[in-house]
């Protein structure tokens, strides 16, 4: 059995929020993270210590934000095991997307790969400029990843997946992607926005050519969020936005864009944020991935397990292998009289149990399976063997209640 | 197999067989739903059981197996909690049979109770369509269109046979059923499961029920009582009767000159009865709980080959209706250790006539 992170709780003030006067068990972690201290301190921090912008300014305190900003910068780099100059800031894994999926100068004829499953913002970019071909889905919501070969076509330009789909909860087997795709010299976009929290990321490892995630779901703070791109790769993109910061001359005549990552973040950009990932990830470092991907595994299978236990529930993707699980299980429970988004609600109301409740971003999953909604438990380093049975044990009781 | 056949729920019970009878069907063209039933909860102080049992600790990797093979095959799979349906449908008999002094088979129960019984039900309840039911027993199910049966003939592997597990079926239950693997040897199967790339393709066969010491199920405090002679003199002190069985020879702890054998169980005394090797050769016994296969009923005698335990080589015997709806059987030659609670079933060559449960034994 993983070991317990228990004692990391009391890094995070909001998990002693009470409703109603009793305490908040938070599973919706897929949806934003709660944040610990170390990042609460590090955004007021620069509030009262280090306003000052970034690669502009010419004074102590705007060398000491443009220090903390870059340094920010590197400890995401050590995150990802990738290099500073591959790191991009954005607004979130969707902009980083969005950055890609425009700078790639796809046509209405090229095609995109990519599984039924992805998330909105991993789906939309491409739909809007491409052809989107997806993987097959087993009936209980799993892709077929090991069709990728079969999809993958000469007017194929990139494939795309969640490394962790947010509905599904399961690692994707990226690496035989990106073995696919480089065998016919085509790049791979990993959308880590569900991995980062829960699994190991060595970009250099995975060879992927990009990899997005969200500051907010990794215990940062929201509004920031990380592309990463192999530098060959990133040298290529179009301009995806211009303004301040990212030129290095601007005459009549002309304008010399900055190398990347500069090029990419026009603007002043969210400085307190990236500060706040920086602090982020530098405690998941310190807790240490491993731990947290065998914690978060055997939450995962304490889940399913328990899930499985009440009648009538269709869990997504319910036939895949439990290590290739995390703490992240969404199933559809018919409860009389009930929506989904109903069911959430009466955990909150009646349990202070808070989960996601309705699609979750994935119509497209949801369509394929018959299904008006669906209820999304998740978990984060601070969960506990004692949360999950508490929603297990709600969950039992209200289908003993109203199921009979 | 029909060209019809869609929708199949196949009991997967995460070992070779059941592996392979759900990949034959999904080769076949059918829509196959795997499903495997949770019964084991954790509670009955087996922890130290090894698995490869239907009950007990490994459950849970049983099912991981199970998982692991609808995911390579990509079908659909649910896990349907049947916990407290075992346990008062199989345990609770097991035990009770036990303490009155009879020898139970769980296996015979559950298929047609659990297996077939309730964890279909609930796979219909929690709003699984399927047509057929299949799973991976070795056995064959038919059609007498003479007389409108739906009959259970061995299997062509007859070292593997399973019918006397299933000989309860109930005609419903037969006529849904699948039984793909009834023309395949288990060496062909394990073939089979490598050509399908199962990774469970090696995993050893399952006993019944559960491995190890099966008197931890029986949560009732024994009861130890005297061990008599056939005189019905005490020569010794028995542990409680769910530790006995009729035949047995060890665990006596008795010294004697010749060898000794429990040759009855008497619950009313709470007694162990013993006597020499030729008192457990017995000819004629009651069966109750008679259920019919290829016949609608006994109207009248019968000669079948029966079979009176698992294990046992069946043996010519005469059936002849008996009161209360029950049967007599006499056998022409006189069988080792005939023992009350086990089930006999009856086979006219390679078809289930029925079977019934051992009650008395009378000669």
């Amino acid at each position: 059995m993983a070991d317990s992170l228990e004692f990391t709780r009391k890094d995070f003030p909001f998990l002693r929020r009470e409703i109603d006067g009793r305490p908040i068990v938070y599973l919706d972690s897929a949806s934003t993270s709660p944040k610990p201290q170390c990042v609460i301190d590090a955004v007021s921090g620069v509030y009262q210590h280090t306003t000052a912008n970034v690669h502009r300014g010419i004074h102590t305190v705007a060398d000491e934000a443009t220090e903390a900003y870059e340094t920010a910068r590197r400890e995401i780099a050590t995150f990802l095991n990738a290099s500073p100059s591959e790191i991009i800031f954005t607004r979130n894994a969707t902009e980083g997307i969005n950055i890609v999926a425009n700078g790639l100068g796809l046509m209405p004829d090229d095609e995109v790969v990519l599984t039924p499953a992805e998330h909105h913002s991993n789906y939309l970019p491409w739909r809007l400029r491409a052809r989107t071909v997806p993987v097959g889905l087993s009936p209980d919501g799993f892709p077929f990843y090991d069709d990728v070969r079969k999809v993958i076509s000469t007017h194929t330009k990139i494939l795309t997946l969640a490394h962790i789909s947010n509905t599904t909860g399961i690692i994707a087997p990226v690496e035989d992607w990106i073995k696919a795709a480089h065998k016919r010299g085509l790049p791979v976009l990993i959308d880590a926005a569900q991995s980062a929290s829960h699994i190991p990321l060595d970009v250099r490892a995975l060879d992927c050519d990009f990899l997005v995630l969200s500051g907010h779901k990794l215990l940062g703070p929201s509004g920031i969020g990380v592309l990463f791109g192999k530098r060959e790769r990133l040298a290529t993109l179009s301009l995806y936005q211009t303004g301040g910061g990212m030129v290095r001359y601007h005459g009549e005549d002309r304008f010399e864009v900055q190398d990347v990552p500069q090029r990419f973040e026009a603007g002043t950009p969210n400085i307190e944020g990236a500060i706040g990932l920086g602090a982020a990830v530098k405690w998941l470092r310190a807790l240490g991935m491993d731990k947290i991907m065998a914690h978060s595994k055997a939450l995962g299978r304490q889940l399913v397990q328990g899930l499985e236990t009440i009648p009538g529930i269709r869990i997504i993707a319910a036939s895949a292998p439990l290590e290739s699980r995390i703490g992240l299980v969404t199933f559809n429970l018919e409860v009389p009289g009930f929506s989904q988004d109903a069911l959430a609600r009466l955990l909150c109301d009646r349990y202070q149990i808070l989960v996601s409740g309705g699609f979750h971003c994935a119509h497209i999953l949801h369509h394929r399976l018959g299904f008006e909604g669906t209820v999304r438990i998740s978990t984060h380093v601070f969960t506990t063997r004692e949360e999950i049975d508490k929603v297990l044990s709600a969950l039992h009781e209200l289908t003993d209640t109203y199921c009979r | 197999m029909a060209i019809d056949v869609k929708k199949v729920l196949v009991l997967m019970s995460g070992g070779v067989d059941s592996s392979v009878a759900a990949a034959l069907l999904q080769e076949q063209g059918c829509t196959v739903i795997g499903v495997t039933m949770k019964i084991w909860d954790g509670k009955t102080g087996m922890e130290t059981a090894t698995h490869h049992g239907c009950y007990g600790p490994g459950e849970e990797e049983d099912i991981e197996d199970a998982r692991r093979t609808a995911h390579n095959l990509k079908i659909d799979f649910h896990v349907l909690d049947l916990t407290k349906e075992y346990q008062t449908g199989v345990l609770d008999y097991f035990c009770s049979e036990y303490l009155s002094g009879r020898t139970p088979n769980p296996c015979v129960r559950c298929n047609p109770n659990i297996k077939f019984g309730a964890l279909v039900e609930r796979a219909r309840s929690s709003g699984i369509e399927f047509d057929f039911i299949a799973s991976g027993h070795y056995a064959r199910a038919g059609f007498n269109a003479n007389n409108q049966r739906h009959i259970l003939k061995k299997a062509r592997d007859l070292s593997k046979d399973q019918t006397y597990f299933l000989a309860f079926l109930s005609q419903t239950q037969l006529s849904h059923l699948l039984l793909p693997l009834g023309d395949y040897t288990k060496v062909e199967v394990r073939e089979m499961a490598k050509r399908f790339g199962l990774q469970v393709a090696d995993k050893p066969d399952s006993q019944n029920f559960v491995c190890g010491d099966y008197t931890s199920i029986i949560q009732a405090k024994s009861n130890p009582g005297s061990i008599l002679d056939k005189q019905g003199n005490t020569i010794g002190q028995h542990r409680g009767l769910q530790f006995y069985t009729i035949g047995q020879r060890k665990g006596l702890e008795i010294a004697a000159k010749q060898p000794l054998y429990v040759i009855a169980l008497d619950a009313d005394r709470n007694a162990v009865i013993t006597g020499s090797k030729p008192d457990i050769y017995k000819n004629e016994f009651t069966v109750s709980n008679l259920n019919w296969i290829a016949i609608e009923g006994l109207r009248e005698s019968l000669l079948a080959n029966v079979k009176i335990r698992s294990a046992h080589d069946e043996a010519r015997a005469v059936l002849t209706p008996a009161d209360n709806g029950n049967a007599n059987v006499k056998f022409e030659e006189s069988q080792l250790a005939i023992t009350p609670g086990q089930a006999a079933v009856f086979y006219q060559e390679d078809v289930v006539i029925g079977g019934g449960i051992i009650e008395k034994i009378l000669t």
